[in-house]
């Protein structure tokens, strides 16, 4: 929980619009356009498919959920539903919706919408690649009456009810679910949300306009009626620094991936940062245990104990970031704060490896049988400097300890097949998700299979927290997959990753949703609005 | 303008050429023992002492892992240069067996082969570079010979022309009514007096090479990282242009600064030869 604390005072802070912006002119007022910078094109404009997490941040104004992640209290509460039950095995689940409110198209979200919907994410398969982990299992949905859904699995589902509150399961109407897959990427959808589709040019801009008539926000936005801007610019610019210039000379009024190395440029302009860690998998190193350097386990539970985070975080990073607690980071359901174990203590990693055979070879790195101890870590390109900068950096905290580490970039593009194959002793990555069961999807066999898992008291926990509808025993599950993550040496986490955001002081309003993904619909200028 | 061929500015011509020469001379040192000219890990950084701009300390100043930027470079110079030969070696063999073959050939094998080398020409050498690397993968020698087979297209081209003048030669004719085979010929009369055209472009081209092969380490295609190669030095100090200048300003320098030497040197050899 200590990361809320920050969170909140951050948006406190943005809600009461003190400081600059407030001295500037009292006088917020409707209307106008907002410039957001962001850092890459987002490749499909149809929430449902979307992938990167800049492409979700431009998708999220189209669309609404089923339910809201409260970022501040960590509860769910409604939005296109206003209450729901679940039964105690978490394979059914009824929505209640409320009156009122319909797509940009006049069609009304009714059950039947909020039932073609899922009938079409499940047909959309591994295009809707979210959708398709947070609906697995989806047997159908059936239309009680028109303002009542109940969707039914055929196996236990925990994390639905908590996915309903995403980006990729946000509803789009019955014209849009008709049209081919790629076409809904490149001409958009027709959504309920409170911005709607103007204008598109790849690797440039997407242009949204307000919805007016737009009422059904959820209940912690402010603004209940329709958004006060009149339109919304994002602009792809992809260099770092053409993003914070944009931002300092006033052509942009927000931008997004702020370098940690910019942000004291940023603060020192007189303009404000406002940073949240993003819930999921946090950024780290996680280790295929079916290679034979790393499979008995001591070379990563030595890896555990050398790698400094602090020095990670303070080296590379900014005070925006903390280091990794627990493979989850703070905002995450069912994080357990494991902080203790990840305390940087070579001492001991050296102890961990004399014991289990490795003895310093005559390059000074170690061998035992022969075999020299030489991992290799793969890593996703193109990278933000982040995940090399931060390696670069454990491979000189490993060679301490007589560990080699190789980078190794490839290509994102060849992510999956990289997962497939499992040609690396070490993957470093993240996942963004506000429901543990990333876990499983990023571990198990059942998913990504990152590591390898083998059948044992971690895989049943990930298993069995996946379908347990009682929230404090799921947690009980969750929080043993934690530790048995860390205890085991499956997963090394870092950093928390962290969405830092640069704002213009004349700006208030900018919020972020539980996936640290920003919403805009209360946002104002100070003074004149418009451009 | 000033005509710098002007025969008033020969000491002027003569003295930027040894400078270039020196200065490559310099490089090749750095290359050959790094350790000489940078005593500090190009490696290892100390934490503290981050993003330090140059001082006497630190020549070049510091990137943000307090890596020593001066022993970088010099360290990135055998990876670089290396790289650069390696790709030249490539283009003039390949570039000049097809430009031989073309041109002893002649007629339909002649027409054949040339019209894949324009292809070859249409194609920007960069995008040719950059399919190839796709195919072999990362690493500096991948790069090195994908940027040797994208630019042999030129080698071949001059190759041939020189082949045909040569080829024209009446002591060509002499060996032919001796009695020697086709292959003799183009191997032991016509490749040796077609060398000289070759090997200044050879030398012209090495400049680009080092500049086509700090192009694809940029985009992240050479060593894994932390290989100090030149192209992947400036391509590290971009985030920090607003903030440490000289991350990416002095490796570029340094690269301007070879491979304009690397053509001052070269245009020299091709003058003398005319």
């Amino acid at each position: 929980m200590r990361h809320l604390v920050p969170s909140a005072a951050a948006v406190a802070f943005l809600i009461a619009g003190c400081g600059a912006g407030d001295a500037a002119g009292s006088s917020a007022q409707a209307g106008g356009t907002l410039t957001v910078a962001v850092t890459s094109d987002p490749q499909c404009l149809d929430p449902q498919q979307a992938g990167s997490s800049d492409a979700i941040t431009v998708n999220r104004q189209f669309v609404d959920s089923l339910t809201d992640h409260d970022p501040d209290t960590g509860k769910l509460g409604g939005w296109l539903a206003t209450s729901w039950e679940a039964d105690p095995k978490a394979t059914s689940f009824t929505f209640h919706l409320r009156e009122g409110a319909t797509f940009s198209d006049g069609t009304p979200v009714d059950a039947q919408a909020v039932k073609d919907n899922f009938d079409g994410l499940v047909k959309l398969g591994a295009k809707a690649v979210q959708a398709a982990t947070y609906l697995s299992g989806y047997r159908e949905s059936v239309v009680v009456d028109p303002r009542t859904v109940r969707v039914e699995f055929a196996k236990p589902n925990a994390q639905f009810l908590e996915a309903t509150s995403t980006t990729s399961l946000g509803l789009v109407a019955k014209s849009s679910l008709a049209q081919p897959a790629a076409d809904r990427c490149a001409n958009g959808v027709v959504g309920s949300g409170p911005f709607l589709l103007e204008q598109y040019t790849r690797n440039q801009q997407v242009v949204q306009r307000r919805r007016d008539g737009y009422a059904w926000s959820p209940a912690r936005i402010t603004n209940r009626g329709a958004a006060y801007l009149d339109r919304l610019v994002f602009k792809i610019v992809p260099e770092a620094n053409v993003r914070v210039g944009l931002l300092e000379s006033g052509q942009a009024d927000a931008v997004l991936g702020v370098g940690p190395q910019d942000t004291d440029r940023v603060k020192r302009a007189g303009l404000v940062i406002s940073a949240r860690p993003n819930p999921g998998l946090v950024y780290g190193i996680n280790v295929n245990r079916s290679r034979p350097l790393v499979a008995d386990g001591a070379v990563p539970r030595a890896i555990q104990r050398a790698v400094d985070r602090r020095q990670v975080v303070d080296t590379i990073l900014s005070p925006d970031y903390h280091p990794a607690t627990s493979v989850l980071s703070a905002p995450t359901l069912g994080y357990v704060d494991l902080g203790g174990k990840l305390s940087a203590d070579p001492a001991a990693a050296t102890e961990i490896l004399t014991t289990a055979g490795w003895v310093p070879g005559a390059d000074g790195m170690r061998v035992r049988n022969g075999q020299r101890l030489s991992l290799v870590v793969r890593y996703y390109t193109p990278d933000s400097g982040l995940a090399q900068s931060s390696l670069e950096l454990i491979q000189q905290q490993l060679k301490k300890i007589g560990v080699d580490v190789v980078l190794k970039p490839t290509p994102v593009a060849q992510a999956i097949q990289t997962f497939k194959d499992g040609d690396y002793d070490l993957i470093w990555g993240n996942a963004s998700a506000a429901d543990p069961d990333i876990l499983r999807n990023y571990f198990t066999v059942q998913g990504l299979n990152a590591v390898r898992l083998t059948a044992g008291p971690l895989q049943d926990a990930l298993y069995a927290q996946a379908g347990e509808g009682d929230p404090a025993r799921r947690a009980q599950q969750v929080a043993l997959a934690q530790q048995l993550l860390l205890d085991d040496g499956w997963a090394i986490p870092v950093y928390e990753p962290t969405t830092v955001v640069g704002l213009s002081a004349k700006v208030r309003g900018v919020r972020f949703d539980a996936a640290s993904r920003l919403q805009f619909i209360d946002v104002q200028r100070a003074g004149k609005g418009g451009k | 303008m000033v005509d710098l061929t002007a025969p008033a500015l020969a000491p002027l011509r003569r003295f930027d050429l040894v400078l270039c020469g020196l200065w490559l001379a310099v490089v090749a040192g750095w290359a050959v023992l790094p350790g000489v000219f940078s005593r500090q890990d190009p490696l290892a950084g100390v934490a503290a002492e981050r993003l330090q701009p140059p001082s006497l300390r630190h020549l070049l100043g510091t990137d943000h892992l307090g890596r020593d930027l001066f022993a970088r470079v010099v360290h990135g110079a055998a990876l670089s240069l290396q790289a650069a030969l390696i790709a030249v070696g490539v283009a003039l063999v390949v570039g000049s067996a097809v430009g031989l073959a073309a041109g002893s050939l002649g007629r339909w094998a002649d027409a054949l082969i040339m019209r894949v080398v324009d292809v070859m020409l249409a194609i920007p050498a960069l995008l040719t570079a950059l399919a190839l690397i796709t195919a072999l993968g990362f690493g500096t020698v991948q790069v090195a010979v994908a940027v040797g087979i994208a630019t042999a297209a030129t080698f071949a081209r001059v190759m041939r022309a020189e082949v045909l003048r040569v080829r024209a030669a009446p002591y060509i004719g002499a060996a032919r009514c001796a009695g020697s085979r086709g292959w003799w010929i183009a191997l032991r009369h016509v490749l040796p007096n077609t060398a000289g055209p070759v090997l200044v472009l050879a030398a012209l081209e090495f400049g680009a090479a080092i500049l086509f092969i700090s192009t694809l380490s940029f985009l992240g295609l050479g060593a894994a990282p932390p290989a100090p190669e030149w192209g992947a030095l400036v391509s590290g100090g971009r985030n920090f242009l607003n903030t440490a200048w000289w991350l990416t300003t002095l490796p570029s320098l340094t690269v301007a600064g070879i491979v304009l030497a690397a053509n001052r040197i070269a245009r020299e050899l091709e003058h003398r030869r005319d």
